[in-house]
C-alpha cells in the first residue's frame, strides 16, 4: 500500500513538472513581439516636450507596425522617473523613447537590461540622441530675416540684437550663433560692431530690460533687427523698442514657434523656426524600424552628432497663421503614423 | 498698581520717542549718502560716454524703476514693522499678474481687473497674517513657506498667459507722460504717500514703534497684532500693484515670472538704511536706492559690461549694506 502511494506521488510530481515545462518552452520558443515604451515629460500645459502626458503619435506608429506600446509619465520628477524605469525593465521593453533628465543611475539600469534608449533633446552617452539641428535652425532663421533686411532696409540695419539664453549652453551657441551667421550669409556687409549679444534669459521679462539698456547705449540706432534663442527673447527686444519710443522700427525672427501662432502674434515678429516638438516621436521611427528589424544602428549620442536630426522649419508669420495649433497637429500626426509632422506641415518654399 | 502701570506707559512712550528721533536722523544721512553715490555713478558714466545723458537712457532707467520701486515699498513696510522680510512677495506679484492678464483676456473692465488683482495681494497677505500673527511662526520661515506653496499652486494653475499687443494693459505699459512711463507715476506717488504716512501720521509712527521696540509699543497701548496684520495685508496689496505693472510690460506671462525680483528688492531696502531688526527706515531713501539700482544695469552696458556684472555688484552691495546695518545695531546696543 505504502509503495503504491509513493509511486503515485512520483508520477503526479513528474506530470506536474512536465505541465510546467511545456508552456515555458513554448513561450520562449515563440518570437517576441516588439514592444515600444515611452517615458514622457508629463506636466500638462507645459510647452514643448515638458507637457505631454501621452504620445498619440508614438502609440499610433507602434500600432501601425504591429508592435506593443507602453507609456509612463515621468512628471519631471526624479523618483517617478526611476520607478518608471523599473517598470520598463519589468515590461521587457524592446526600445524606449525617453524624455527626462538623464542620470547615471537611469543609464546604468537600462544598460544592465540591454534596452536601447532614444532620448529627446537632452543627450546622454550610450543613448541614441534625437534632437533639433540647432545650427541649421538658427542659420535658416537668420537667412530668412536677412532676406527681409535686404528687401526692406537694403541690408542696413542700425543694430542686430541677439537675445541669448546662455544657460542652455551649446544649444544657445548653435541657435543664436546660427542666426547671426544666417544674416551675414545674406547681408555680408553689415558692420560686425552692429551685432550686439546679450543675456535674454529666453523670456520677455529678462530680454526686454536688457534690450532697453542696449538701445539706450546706442541712442542713434532706430532700425533694429532682432534674433535670439527663442520667440520670447525676440519679442522682448520688440517690446523694449516700443517702450522707448515710436520712432523705432524692429524686424524680428524667433525660434521655437511659441509666439508665432494663435491670435496674439506681435506684428513685428516676422517669423520663427518651428521644430514640431509635439511630433518628435514620428522622427524616431526611422531608427526604431532598424532596431525592430534586429539591426544595431551605430551609436550616435552627442548633440553635435545625433542619431536622428529633426529638420527645422522656418515659417513667416503669414504662413504660421495657416497652421493648426500644436495639439491639433499632434492629433493629426497620430492619424498618419507613417509620416512625420515636418512633411505634413512645413510650408513648401 | 495704577501708578506702576502709568509709570510703565511713560517709560514706554519715552523709549518710543527716542527711537523715532534716532530713526529719523539715520534716514536723512542715508538719503544724502545715496544721492552722492547715485550722482557719482551718473558722473562717471557721462565722463566715459557723454551720450549717457539722453532721453533713451532716461527712458530705460525710469522703466527699470517701475516694478522695483513698488516692490521695495511692499518689502520696506514689513521690514520697518519688525517683520524681518517678506519672502512671499513674488507670489503676490505673480498671482496679481496672472489675474490681471487672464481677466483682461476675458474682457473685464480695467477697473475691475485692477481691483481684483489688488485684492488677490491682500489674500496672500492674510495668509501671512494667519501664520505669523495668529500662529506666531517665524516671519522669515512663514513667508518662505507661503511663497513655496503659492508658487506650487500657481505652477499647477497655469504655465503661461498670452496677451495681445492691442490689449489695454499692454498699451498702458507703452504710454509715456512727460517722458516718464505712465506706470512710473503710481510708484512715485506711493513713495511720497508712505513717506508722509510714516513721517507725519500716528499710524506710521505706531508701525515704526512696533518694529523698533515691540515691548515699549505694547506697554504704550499699541496693539502689535493689529499693526502687524495691517502691514502684511498692505504689503500684499502693494506687491499686487507691481504685478499689474509686470503684466503691462510682458505679453507672455509665465509661471516663473517675477522670481528674480527678490534680490534687487532686498538690496534696495537694506541699502536705503532700513534696519532688518525693524523700527527704522526712510521711504525717500528707498526711492533714491531704487533710482541707483535702476541706473546701474544701464550704466554697465555703457561700459561694455554684461548683465552678469549686475547680479555680482548687487550681491556685493547687499553684503556691504547688511554689514553696515549689523555694525550700527551692535553700536546701538553697546551704548
Amino acid at each position: 500500500m505504502k509503495n503504491k502511494k509513493q509511486l503515485g506521488f512520483k508520477v503526479f510530481s513528474l506530470l506536474t513538472v512536465f505541465a510546467l515545462i511545456i508552456p515555458v518552452t513554448h513561450a520562449t520558443a515563440a518570437p517576441k513581439k516588439f514592444k515600444l515604451c515611452a517615458g514622457l515629460g508629463g506636466i500638462p500645459g507645459l510647452v514643448g516636450l515638458l507637457g505631454p502626458t501621452t504620445d498619440g503619435i508614438a502609440k499610433a506608429g507602434a500600432k501601425a507596425r504591429g508592435w506593443d506600446y507602453y507609456e509612463r509619465n515621468n512628471k519631471l520628477d526624479a523618483a517617478t522617473t526611476m520607478k518608471n524605469a523599473d517598470l520598463f525593465i519589468q515590461q521587457k521593453c524592446s526600445a524606449i523613447l525617453f524624455f527626462a533628465g538623464p542620470t547615471d543611475a537611469l543609464a546604468a539600469k537600462f544598460a544592465a537590461a540591454k534596452i536601447p534608449v532614444i532620448t529627446y533633446d537632452l543627450p546622454r552617452k550610450g543613448w541614441y540622441f534625437l534632437g533639433i539641428d540647432n545650427s541649421q535652425a538658427g542659420y535658416e532663421g537668420g537667412k530668412a530675416l536677412g532676406n527681409i533686411l535686404k528687401t526692406q532696409w537694403n541690408c542696413q540695419p542700425d543694430l542686430v540684437l541677439n537675445s541669448h539664453g546662455y544657460a542652455v549652453g551649446i544649444v544657445d551657441a548653435m541657435r543664436s550663433g546660427g542666426m547671426s551667421d544666417g544674416i551675414k550669409a545674406v547681408c555680408p556687409d553689415i558692420d560686425p560692431k552692429k551685432f550686439k549679444d546679450f543675456e535674454g534669459g529666453g523670456s520677455i521679462e529678462v530680454s526686454s530690460p536688457a534690450a532697453r539698456d542696449i538701445l539706450a547705449a546706442n541712442p542713434t540706432a532706430k532700425k533694429i533687427a532682432a534674433v535670439g534663442l527663442n520667440d520670447a527673447g525676440v519679442v522682448g527686444v520688440i517690446q523694449a523698442a516700443r517702450q522707448l519710443g515710436s520712432d523705432y522700427k524692429v524686424l524680428g525672427w524667433g525660434q521655437d514657434g511659441n509666439l508665432i501662432t494663435g491670435d496674439k502674434v506681435d506684428p513685428d515678429l516676422k517669423g520663427s523656426v518651428l521644430y514640431f516638438l509635439e511630433g518628435y516621436s514620428s522622427y524616431a521611427f526611422s531608427l526604431l524600424d532598424e532596431i525592430a528589424a534586429g539591426k544595431k544602428p551605430a551609436m550616435r549620442d552627442a548633440a553635435t552628432n545625433p542619431a536622428v536630426l529633426v529638420k527645422p522649419c522656418p515659417v513667416t508669420a503669414a504662413q504660421a497663421a495657416t497652421l493648426p495649433l500644436a495639439e491639433a497637429r499632434a492629433v493629426a500626426g497620430a492619424g498618419k503614423p507613417k509620416s512625420n509632422l515636418y512633411d505634413m506641415y512645413c510650408p513648401k518654399k | 498698581m495704577k501708578l506702576s502701570k502709568i509709570s510703565n506707559s511713560v517709560d514706554g512712550a519715552s523709549h518710543l520717542s527716542n527711537l523715532l528721533t534716532k530713526a529719523g536722523s539715520r534716514g536723512e544721512s542715508n538719503i544724502f549718502i545715496l544721492i552722492v553715490i547715485w550722482t557719482l555713478l551718473i558722473i562717471v558714466s557721462v565722463l566715459h560716454r557723454s551720450d549717457f545723458l539722453s532721453s533713451t537712457t532716461f527712458g530705460a532707467i525710469t522703466y527699470n524703476m517701475c516694478i522695483l520701486g513698488v516692490l521695495v515699498i511692499a518689502q520696506a513696510l514689513v521690514v520697518i514693522s519688525g517683520g524681518l522680510l517678506d519672502l512671499s512677495l513674488p507670489v503676490s506679484l505673480l498671482l496679481s499678474a496672472y489675474l490681471a492678464a487672464t481677466l483682461t483676456n476675458r474682457g473685464l473692465p480695467p477697473i475691475l481687473v485692477v481691483v481684483i488683482s489688488i485684492l488677490s495681494g491682500a489674500l496672500v497677505g492674510l495668509c501671512n497674517v494667519f501664520f505669523i500673527v495668529k500662529l506666531k511662526l517665524n516671519p522669515l520661515i512663514a513667508t518662505l513657506a507661503v511663497g513655496f506653496v503659492g508658487s506650487g499652486i500657481l505652477t499647477l494653475v497655469f504655465q503661461r498667459v498670452l496677451l495681445s499687443y492691442k490689449s489695454w494693459i499692454i498699451k498702458l505699459g507703452l504710454i509715456r507722460f512727460f517722458e516718464f512711463p505712465l506706470t512710473w507715476y503710481p510708484m512715485a506717488l506711493m513713495t511720497i504717500l508712505t513717506f508722509l504716512i510714516f513721517r507725519y501720521t500716528r499710524i506710521g509712527r505706531r508701525i515704526t514703534a512696533v518694529g523698533g521696540n515691540p515691548v515699549a509699543a505694547k506697554i504704550s497701548g499699541i496693539s502689535l497684532q493689529k499693526y502687524r496684520s495691517m502691514v502684511f495685508v498692505m504689503s500684499g496689496m502693494v506687491s499686487a500693484i507691481a504685478g499689474i505693472v509686470l503684466t503691462s510690460f510682458t505679453s507672455e506671462l509665465r509661471n516663473t515670472s517675477g522670481a528674480l525680483q527678490l534680490l534687487p528688492v532686498i538690496t534696495a531696502v537694506v541699502l536705503s538704511g532700513f534696519s532688518l531688526a525693524g523700527g527704522s527706515g526712510n521711504f525717500l531713501a528707498l526711492f533714491i536706492a531704487v533710482g541707483f539700482l535702476s541706473t546701474l544695469p544701464t550704466a554697465l552696458v555703457f561700459f561694455g559690461l554684461g548683465s552678469f556684472w549686475e547680479a555680482f555688484i548687487q550681491g556685493i552691495l547687499l553684503i556691504l549694506a547688511v554689514s553696515i546695518d549689523s555694525y550700527k545695531l551692535i553700536k546701538l546696543k553697546g551704548r
